[in-house]
């Protein structure tokens, strides 16, 4: 990040300085004169909602909504990948599954690849 | 009483010269007498059947009044004869009367028939394939009237094959002519107006519409129908190599729609 | 019941959607699990101009089970039955998915109007048109049976 920095000739010395005397308040500080910022960013997952409840991915199924048993470990409180890419919520997907082992969206053959606890607002890392 | 006496009189007089006549006649006379009688009736039971019904005295009377006619077969024929006139007699008028009009004649052939499906090309239209439809379509006029006539009485689909849009806009044309397509009684709804491309495809649209009768002027669609339609109809000039088709229970074969409506 | 709150969210969502695509998905009053739908025949289709009905019964297990639909208006097709109105769709039966809608399922079913399946008819006269190639009988009398059964000033005579 070199090249995006500009900072006034001269302070090479300073720079120095300053790794040495860390702690001390002495000497010139830097003085950051204009920055870019770059950053990459992506959606944790490709939707947000659960094609087979309908429900936002964020909050639980339709069948936990219904029956709530403040279970932290019922499945409709946790979302699940398949290695397609597609995400529904564990308990959807596994009644789901017991019809037939396909993904209801893409129609491969259903393997899971992640499973993830939904954490009031943030459902990942 | 004096009137009986003198019937009474009568009466004797007519049987004693009667006895008398027999008696001396030869067996040749009375064998002519008793075919003369025999004729008279046969002529009468001739006459009421071809007349409207009119009741006429047999003029065999006379001569059947003697039981001792030795003639037996002409009393016995006589009196067959005229139990089977006084019962031709009472029977209606209906049966010999000739229908008076089209519209009678085609009412009478299609009752109980709700649906017709009529093949145009060689019943309706002179032309009858889709290369000669391609250049014209003519309208036989007395087809159109009985079209109409059908139409008062039953709902009728038309279908014609062609071979492509122009041999449909130049039929679909000439059926509009001929004033056959519109809303009103006597006429076939234009939508009713179908076409197709192909023969088989014109017997799956008869078996889609389950028509009570088809007409055709085509044997092979006719053969292809058989088993499915109730009532058919070949319409075939005579003469034509038609005749493989035998005029099976369901099928029957005119030379001209008229001739197939029950019209001379 | 997972099936009723997930039958009121499509209803929502099918109000919506009315305008823009030509359906129309209305439940029965007294009982979510019962719809009607309107569909307005496909242009550049012989059933244009036409507007038929199906009737769609949800079943309790939706949407792990197809719902079962059926057209109510008569209409001429190689995959419907003429006289019972059953549907010959493959998401229908096997290849059903959750991720199917009521709404995306009326979409599948004017597909089917659009490019119809000849081989496995459930109307053998549409099927045997089609396979003869004959598409102009196949149009005309899809039109014609259009206009008599799917429009409301479709002239029937006596």
């Amino acid at each position: 990040m070199s090249d995006a920095m500009e900072v006034e000739e001269g302070q090479q010395a300073p720079q120095q300085e300053e790794k040495k005397g860390k702690g001390k308040a002495t000497g010139k500080r830097f003085e950051i004169k204009k920055w870019n910022a770059v950053a990459m960013w992506s959606w944790a997952i490709c939707t947000d909602t659960c094609a087979i409840c309908r429900n936002n991915l964020y909050e639980p199924s339709i069948e936990y909504q219904a029956n709530p048993t403040g279970d932290a470990d019922h499945p409709g409180l946790s979302i699940a990948w398949g290695t397609c890419g597609h995400v529904f919520h564990l308990d959807c997907i596994q009644r789901w599954l017991k019809t037939r082992s396909a993904c209801p969206l893409c129609n491969r053959e259903w393997e899971f690849s992640k499973i993830e606890r939904i954490v009031g607002g943030n459902a990942n890392e | 009483m004096r009137l009986w006496q003198i019937v009474q009189r009568l009466w004797k007089t007519m049987l004693a010269r009667l006895f008398s006549l027999l008696g001396e006649a030869s067996g040749t006379t009375l064998a002519f007498t008793g075919i003369l009688g025999l004729a008279a009736v046969l002529y009468t039971l001739y006459q009421l059947r071809s007349g409207q019904g009119r009741k006429r005295d047999e003029p065999s009377s006379s001569q059947q009044q003697p039981p001792l006619d030795p003639t037996q077969p002409s009393t016995s024929a006589a009196g067959a004869a005229a139990a089977a006139a006084a019962a031709a007699a009472s029977k209606p008028a209906a049966g010999p009367a000739a229908a008076a009009t089209p519209a009678a004649a085609v009412a009478r052939r299609l009752a109980g028939i709700r649906c017709v499906t009529l093949s145009v090309p060689g019943v309706l239209l002179e032309e009858s394939s889709p290369a000669e439809l391609e250049e014209s379509a003519s309208v036989r006029a007395g087809a159109a009237d009985l079209v109409r006539e059908v139409a008062r009485v039953a709902r009728v689909y038309l279908m014609c094959h062609v071979s492509d849009d122009i041999g449909e806009a130049v039929v679909r044309g000439a059926l509009e002519h001929a004033g056959l397509l519109g809303a009103n009684p006597g006429q076939v709804p234009p939508h009713r107006a179908l076409f197709c491309g192909t023969l088989d495809g014109k017997v799956s649209l008869v078996r889609q519409l389950e028509p009570d009768l088809h007409i055709d002027g085509h044997e092979k669609t006719v053969s292809d129908l058989q088993r499915f339609v109730k009532q058919l109809v070949l319409v075939q000039q005579p003469g034509a190599a038609g005749s493989s088709l035998a005029a099976a229970g369901n099928i029957q074969l005119a030379p001209s729609l008229g001739a197939a409506l029950g019209l001379a | 019941m997972s099936a009723r709150t997930r039958l009121f969210k499509e209803l929502k969502e099918s109000a919506r959607n009315k305008e823009a695509t030509g359906i129309e998905l209305v439940p029965d009053e007294s009982n979510i699990f019962q719809w009607r739908a309107l569909i307005k025949g496909p242009t550049d289709t012989p059933f244009e101009g036409g507007t038929f009905e199906l009737a769609i019964s949800v079943p309790e297990q939706y949407p792990l089970v197809a719902p079962a639909v059926k057209y109510r208006t008569k209409i001429f097709h190689p995959n419907v039955h003429w006289k019972t109105g059953e549907i010959c769709l493959d998401i229908l039966k096997n290849a059903w998915s959750p991720a199917w809608t009521l709404h995306s399922v009326c979409q599948a079913i004017l597909a089917l109007m659009s490019d119809p399946a000849a081989d496995s008819p459930l109307n053998c006269d549409a099927g045997n048109l089609l396979r003869a190639g004959d598409i102009r009988g196949y149009n005309s009398m899809a039109r014609m049976l259009t206009a008599e059964h799917a429009m409301s000033e479709g002239m029937s005579q006596g």
